[in-house]
């Protein structure tokens, strides 16, 4: 009786990575690798938005297929595929590993679709796990990273640790709800979430995507992952895994009332979250690391749209995903594109993009207004949703230190803008290798940041719509 | 006040020219900069014979809110693109024409990244044309950000002195000030309940309760207050303006300061006249201060642009007394030196920028005798600092002697001491003129050519204006009455 | 003003017009003709002639009604604050705006002749027209806001020049100084309407002179008299803002003698009689004007004795006068005030124009340089100059003679003598140091052995002397119908007691300065060394003008310079951008902390990511 069609998105990815596994078994092309993979990750594209109006309930309820989810499968594919078309030289990785590095990806993103619909924690659990996975080996290909084994050490512990922390949880909510599948805890939780166990279950159970997240305390890993696994692989963690947490972190959420301690939880650990990012990232040198600590903060305002607990504020935090989907990107882009020999590159050799590649220049300059939040960019109507719901319930005081930290964080956006747009290039530079595609590609993400900055109205209202169904 | 809806949407017009003109700069390559001048020279001459138009084709007999516009924008917030103009905004309007054009002319010799500068600057100009025109508080946020942050680029690339320190300086202060803003513009949209950012329904007696408007209210002061130049959060002014390219530091000076003062007026005082009254003593302290602060400051310092920059902080403050007072005079007097003074530094700047182009040199002591080697530029700079000294007939004259009575009938002391500040602004502008322009001809700079016709055009009209307005104040007076008689009387 | 009332009336339209066509003419000679001198001083001299013949229209259709007129019309109206701009037609308004046109006019005719070839000869017409302008305007204003706009604008007219020969650094100096000194005085002005706008609600002058003052309370009434009177102190160079106006000769000597004469320091004078009846209603700040006409006349009277700068001279001789005129008024009598101020425009500007003829041929202020130079050969000059310094001193049958007589009288008038002995004493000085200088100049003690080649000195100055000289002999005989026409009785003239003696004491003690003058600098035996330099610590006083600009330049240096705008702009540096940049630099630096501690061993890291949980745990349990 399962309604198979509604999980085609699934069914997809799984003949995708398929493909990959035979294509890593017969000798390596990168050329044909790289071609397969955009036009499969295309197609995924227009397989999850064909499936978006659809809604069913498989696997005897522990799987849920509905407007919420479809939108963030759609994200995801989009994420997929951008990194895709970021992977013309994949230079980060070892030719013959590419088949690998998509195969991973591909199971990666199917782990992160199972996860937006997964509505029974064990579902949840596993489909994080697998998603996790998947991305520990893809740090371990980046290839001449002398650190890359204390890299993925440091990443699977923290991670291994989170999920502990998760598990815990997890147990201590079946402990006082005696259910696993969401919808029956959504009614039962609100009785029993004043007993402590209760409470600290539920914050447990999220700390998985804390960690995803990268939320303070389980934000260790960001920097050092961010800087030491491939160019593309950082774009697809700082976006893509991104986008799946914050789904998840809503979705649970959804459950629990806004009971005063809780919500105090979260906004401590916000608060916290987008200082820690801000204040460390003004000293990074390399962008790589710069990015990290910046998504690091990021979180910390996508906590601000959950932790208002109403559906203004899922529906901002949807949206922030898409917003943190777009600029990231952008700047991903933009270091993709700029560190021709897939090597980590300082603010400093930004050097004189305007010179040479204006459109990437002005991307990257929409791009780091839009995650400074400043309008018209979609940045800045993410922030204001976020806030707007944050007022909503009254949290002044937060909006408040939220618009600090902005400022802050302006100041090293900034100092990137300063080196793209500023200083000189070097003479002896190479002009960058910026394809048509490529600058089709920036002109439309432009085209994005700005007009959705100014006329977000349709978004907003898919993400309400898509917030509406967790209620 | 009535709300009179346009026929045809002139503001979204305005508005479009210069969206027009940024595309077609962006478009143009970057090596026809004689071509990119053109546009830009044609467009912000449209967006100014629009401003001209609706300064005349405003109704003053009906007064209130005219040529409105209203779309619904994001519904579900309550956000609706809300444009019209009355009494406040008109002169505004007119002022950033004004200064936009003439800012555009006076850069007609740039060289550098000519493209980009062009852009950045209708960008710039864009977010101020919305902000003076916009009536839905999403919008005025927007635009506020909107006219801020190309001023990062625009002072840290084509600037001078310190130009990093002064662009990053500048750029933080201002976010610093939004940083503010946008909470409390939050705050009373919620707590108003009427989910709406629509500026006259929240208006709307009662709305808020006095200790909502107090806060709310001092808020929005500092927020905007800091763009306004506001003692003591003016450092960024002086610092700016120095690195500041010439067409930057007029438009700067001359319109951006205004937003900061424009917004204390439209959103502090609309939304929270409760908060205007309760806090007006404090206003009229820090702008007292800022008066006497600027003059003495100014006459410390050794660069031309510091002087002016320094000047600007006085003269803004009076614009914080006349609104402290609470008074419809107040309130005139305020507008119309928002508008005198905006003109004003547009002359000070293009002439000080016209000098410093040739001489490339700021430094006052370096200079001397220019009105021998270039009269022209002398004559213009010498005008703009006798309007600077509030000379009559000459536009900033009427303003200052407005505030000036309505703050002496209100706050006696301040207002002595704001008068008292006249004197000594005198001698510190005069000492610089006398510095720079008189003494015997400087063979350092004896061959440096004049302002030429073309360069002349910008700084003509400037003049002309002041002496326009100088000469017949009423033509201001009477428009922004029409708008500060009935908010005074709209107040519990 | 309705523009029918302009359409109808005659006198409304003389009175605009003539007030009108000067502005015209600056702004054609600024915007048009800067390239063609001669027709920028055709311009600018047919404006002023015009208002000339305006103004004697006016005076003549008015000699027999002098009931004042008032036209008035909206100028600003903001709220409570209207601004009218008005035309006030009295006796005083149109005798003071007559003297003005006239006197322009001279002077400009004069300076044909005088800056001929100057490279900045339109701008020199321009700005004359400019004060032209002004002048007239203020003496027409009917309000005190118009009157204030008007004087700032004469203010400015001076302040360009004074200073019009700016490549001199003294030049722009003693602009400035004019400029800021006049300021100071009318901050205390503007103060002093606004008290009196809050007071009496008005500032129309016809109502301040009325009733509207009469209903404040007396001592905001004195606060806001004495306070006006500062703009006075400023523009008529009274004690202690009196140093500017000596440094004011820097500018062309037909400005010195525009300046001197009818329109900058005459403005202070005008506007006490013109708000005679309010000050009057003040006994108390009447007093004090009283006091400082009085200082003001001896102490500037001390420093002419000793300069050896004729221009210098009548510079301090015009302040003296000035303070003069102000004893007068304050001593109450109104028409000697007035007739004072006409007939010393009158001679005071024969004075200068001929001072300026003889620097104009010899290149020197200096008196003795120019009797080396053998000054005396320019007849026409001398004998003007002469016959001015008589009037001046108050030789009889001269102008001066006849205003000051009625001057003392209105001082004998007073309870208290040490007034009128003052002002003896005034008579004295001056008779002095004014023939102090004519002899020195008639007498020289040495000469060039060849005398230099006669500068022929052209009709157009020449023209102007004659026309002044006449009006300095004339004038006084038109005392009694001026009193009929100022002040309704002929017998105006001789308010006070009637004290037969009074005008031989006066003159008496001319002819005594005039003696003590020849016996030291005129006579063959005598070694032109004054009396007063025989003292030189006396004579370092009064050359240094007591030490008062002194007091000044240390005042502004100490206490401005280098005192509270110093500590601004450190303030500025060192406190509020100072406190700004370290708490940035300090966030960047915790910036390096924090991220150095993120970066350390992963078992740290594991460290703190489980104790967060714990506490968020104990924090649900507690």
């Amino acid at each position: 009786m399962t309604n198979w069609p509604a999980f085609t998105p699934e069914i997809y990815y799984v003949a995708v990575a398929a493909v990959f596994l035979v294509l890593s078994m017969v000798r390596a092309d990168h050329r044909r690798d790289y071609q397969t993979a955009v036009v499969l990750s295309a197609l995924g594209v227009g397989i999850t938005l064909a499936s978006t109006g659809i809604t069913a309930d498989l696997f005897f309820g522990s799987y849920r297929v509905d407007i919420f989810s479809q939108v963030f499968k759609v994200l995801l594919a989009c994420g997929f595929f951008l990194v895709v078309v970021l992977c013309s030289e994949l230079s980060g990785v070892e030719r013959r590993l590419h088949p690998e590095f998509y195969l991973l990806l591909t199971t990666s993103t199917l782990a992160l679709m199972l996860l937006v619909s997964s509505v029974h924690l064990l579902t949840v659990y596993v489909s994080l796990e697998l998603s996790s996975y998947s991305l520990y080996v893809l740090v371990y290909l980046r290839k001449n990273q002398p650190q890359r084994e204390r890299t993925v050490v440091h990443y699977f512990l923290i991670g291994a640790s989170a999920s502990a922390v998760m598990v815990f949880g997890i147990a201590l909510l079946y402990g006082s709800t005696r259910t696993m599948y969401l919808a029956e805890m959504a009614r039962i939780l609100p009785a029993v979430i004043s007993q402590p166990a209760a409470a600290v279950g539920f914050v447990m159970t999220l700390a998985g995507f804390f960690f995803k997240l990268a939320v303070f305390p389980f934000h260790f890993w960001a920097p050092g992952v961010y800087e030491g696994s491939a160019n593309q692989l950082t774009a697809y963690i700082a976006t893509a895994s991104k986008v799946a947490a914050i789904a998840l972190l809503v979705r649970l959420t959804a459950l629990g009332d806004a009971s005063a301690p809780l919500a105090h939880a979260l906004v401590m650990l916000s608060i916290v979250t987008m200082t820690v990012g801000n204040v460390s990232a003004i000293v990074q040198k390399d962008l790589k690391r710069l990015l990290a600590y910046s998504s690091v903060a990021h979180a910390g305002y996508v906590l601000i749209g959950v932790l208002s607990m109403n559906p203004a504020g899922y529906a901002a935090a949807i949206f922030y995903s898409a917003t943190l989907l777009t600029l990231k990107f952008t700047c991903f882009m933009v270091v993709v594109r700029v560190a021709a020999d897939g090597a980590n590159i300082t603010v400093e050799q930004l050097a004189g993009l305007h010179r040479r590649s204006p459109v990437l220049a002005l991307a990257l300059m929409l791009a780091l207004f839009g995650l400074c939040g400043i309008p018209p960019t979609i940045g800045f109507v993410g922030k204001l949703l976020v806030f707007t719901a944050a007022m909503e319930r009254g949290y002044f005081t937060l909006v408040l230190i939220a618009m600090i930290n902005v400022v802050i964080s302006l100041y090293y956006y900034l100092l990137v803008l300063k080196a793209a747009y500023l200083t000189e290039p070097a003479p002896d530079l190479p002009p960058l290798a910026v394809t048509v595609g490529d600058k089709v590609l920036a002109g439309a993400l432009i085209v994005v940041i700005t007009v959705f900055g100014f006329y977000p109205a349709p978004l907003i209202q898919i993400a309400r719509s898509a917030a509406a169904v967790l209620l | 006040m009535p709300t009179v809806y346009a026929d045809i949407p002139i503001l979204s017009g305005i508005l479009l020219v210069c969206l027009a003109g940024l595309f077609l700069i962006l478009a143009t390559p970057a090596e026809k900069a004689a071509r990119i001048k053109k546009i830009s020279a044609v467009s912000s001459g449209l967006t100014l014979a629009a401003a001209v138009y609706l300064f005349f084709a405003y109704d003053r007999g009906i007064g209130g809110m005219q040529f409105a516009e209203k779309i619904p924008w994001i519904p579900s917030l309550g956000i609706s693109y809300f444009n019209a103009v009355d009494g406040f905004s008109l002169p505004m309007l007119l002022l950033t024409g004004i200064v936009f054009f003439t800012g555009v002319l006076t850069m007609w010799e740039l060289t550098e990244r000519v493209k980009e500068f062009f852009a950045l600057v209708f960008l710039l100009v864009l977010g101020v044309y919305g902000l003076f025109m916009s009536l839905d508080l999403f919008f005025i946020f927007v635009w506020y950000d909107v006219s801020l942050f190309p001023m990062y680029l625009l002072i840290a690339v084509w600037g001078s002195t310190r130009k990093e320190y002064g662009a990053m300086k500048l750029t933080l202060y201002l976010l610093a000030g939004s940083a503010l803003i946008l909470p409390a513009l939050l705050y009373l949209v919620f707590v108003s309940g009427l989910n709406t950012f629509d500026l006259l329904q929240l208006m709307a007696p009662g709305t808020f309760t006095p200790a909502q408007q107090r806060f709310a209210f001092l808020l929005f002061y500092i927020g905007f207050g800091i763009l306004a130049g506001v003692w003591p959060l003016h450092t960024w002014s002086p610092v700016g303006h120095v690195a500041a390219p010439t067409a930057v530091s007029m438009i700067h000076a001359g319109v951006l300061m205004k937003i900061g003062a424009f917004g204390v007026l439209r959103v502090g005082i609309f939304l929270c006249p409760e908060g205007w009254r309760h806090w007006a003593e404090l206003m009229a302290l820090l702008a007292t201060v800022g008066i006497v602060y600027g003059v003495f400051a100014g006459l410390r310092q050794t660069d031309l642009k510091y002087v002016i920059g320094y000047s600007s902080v006085s003269h803004m403050g009076i614009v914080g007394l006349g609104l402290s007072t609470v008074t419809v005079d107040g309130l005139n007097g305020a507008v119309y030196q928002m508008f005198a003074h905006g003109i004003m530094t547009a002359l000070f700047f293009s002439a000080v920028g016209y000098i410093y182009d040739k001489t490339h040199t700021k430094a006052i002591a370096e200079l001397g005798g220019l009105s021998r080697t270039m009269p022209r530029a002398s004559a213009y700079f010498i005008v703009a600092a006798l309007t600077g000294v509030g000379v009559p007939c000459l536009a900033s004259f009427w303003g200052e002697l407005v505030v000036f009575i309505s703050s002496f009938k209100v706050y006696p002391l301040y207002g002595t001491l704001a008068v008292a500040a006249l004197a000594v602004g005198a001698l510190f502008i005069l000492r610089v003129v006398q510095k720079t322009c008189y003494g015997p001809e400087n063979e350092k700079w004896a061959n440096l050519p004049d302002v030429s016709p073309g360069l002349a055009v910008p700084r003509m009209i400037l003049v002309s204006v002041i002496v326009l307005f100088g000469l017949f104040p009423s033509l201001l007076f009477d428009l922004i009455r029409t708008a500060s008689m009935p908010l005074m009387a709209g107040l519990p | 003003m309705t523009t029918i009332a302009l359409m109808t009336d005659a006198n409304l339209a003389a009175a605009a017009v003539s007030c009108a066509v000067p502005l015209l003419a600056f702004g054609l000679v600024m915007v048009a003709t800067r390239r063609h001198p001669r027709l920028s001083a055709g311009i600018s001299i047919a404006a002023v002639s015009l208002s000339l013949l305006g103004a004697v229209f006016l005076l003549a259709s008015n000699w027999h009604a002098p009931a004042p007129q008032v036209w008035s019309a909206a100028w600003l109206v903001s709220d409570a604050v209207q601004i009218p701009l008005g035309v006030l037609l009295d006796p005083v308004s149109l005798l003071m705006m007559t003297v003005v046109a006239a006197i322009c006019l001279l002077v400009q005719i004069y300076s044909l002749g005088y800056m001929a070839g100057d490279p900045g000869f339109s701008r020199y017409y321009a700005f004359m027209s400019l004060f032209a302008w002004a002048m007239l305007s203020l003496t027409l204003s009917s309000s005190l806001f118009q009157l204030y706009v008007f004087w700032e604008l004469v203010g400015l007219a001076s302040y360009l020049l004074i200073g019009f020969w700016f490549e001199k650094f003294s030049a722009s100096q003693a602009g400035k100084k004019a400029f800021v000194m006049t300021r100071l005085g009318d901050v205390a002005f503007m103060l002093g309407l606004f008290v009196l706008l809050v007071g009496a609600g008005t500032l129309d002058v016809t109502a301040v002179n009325g009733k509207a003052a009469a209903q404040m309370d007396p001592a905001a009434l004195t606060l806001a008299a004495l306070l006006i009177f500062g703009g006075i102190v400023g523009k008529s160079a009274q004690f202690p803002l009196l140093t500017w106006l000596p440094d004011a000769m820097e500018g062309p000597t037909p400005v010195s003698a525009l300046l001197h004469s009818a329109t900058m320091v005459a403005a202070g004078v005008f506007l006490f009689a013109r708000l005679f009846p309010f000050f009057s209603q003040s006994p108390a700040a009447m007093s004090v004007f009283l006091a400082i006409g009085t200082v003001s006349m001896l102490l500037s009277s001390t420093m002419a004795m000793v300069s050896r700068d004729i221009k210098q001279v009548w510079a301090y001789s015009t302040v003296s006068q000035l303070g003069f005129m102000i004893m007068g008024l304050a001593a109450g009598s109104y028409f000697a005030g007035v007739f004072h101020l006409t007939t010393h425009a009158g001679f005071k500007a024969l004075l200068f124009l001929c001072s300026g003829v003889v620097i104009h041929a010899l290149g020197t202020n200096d008196m003795f340089e120019i009797a080396r130079k053998n000054g005396r050969r320019l007849k026409l000059a001398m004998v003007c100059m002469t016959l001015a310094a008589a009037a001046l001193s108050g030789i009889p049958p001269l102008s001066g003679f006849f205003s000051k007589e009625s001057i003392l009288v209105a001082l004998a008038g007073l309870d208290n003598p040490i007034w009128f002995a003052a002002g003896l004493l005034g008579v004295f000085l001056t008779a002095y140091y004014a023939f102090r200088l004519i002899f020195i100049i008639l007498f020289p003690r040495s000469e060039l052995a060849e005398p230099e080649a006669e500068h022929g000195i052209g009709t157009a100055m020449g023209s102007a002397l004659v026309i002044l000289a006449a009006a300095t002999l004339g004038l006084g005989f038109a005392e009694a119908p001026l009193a009929r026409f100022l002040s309704g009785d002929p017998a105006a003239a001789h308010a006070g007691p009637h004290l037969p003696w009074l005008p031989y004491a006066g003159i008496g003690l001319a002819a005594g300065g005039l003696l003590l003058a020849w016996f030291e600098f005129g006579r063959p035996a005598a070694d032109q060394k004054g009396f007063v330099e025989r003292v030189p610590a006396l004579e370092a006083l009064f050359a240094n003008r007591w030490y008062i600009d002194a007091f000044y330049a240390r005042m502004v240096s100490r206490l401005v310079d280098r005192g509270v705008a110093w500590l601004c702009a450190k303030t500025d540096q060192r406190v509020i951008d100072a406190g700004l940049d370290a708490a940035s630099r300090n966030l960047i630096r915790s910036s390096g902390v924090l991220s150095t501690l993120q970066s350390g061993m992963i078992q740290h890291r594991l460290l703190v990511l489980f104790a967060v949980v714990v506490m968020l745990g104990l924090y649900f349990i507690a």
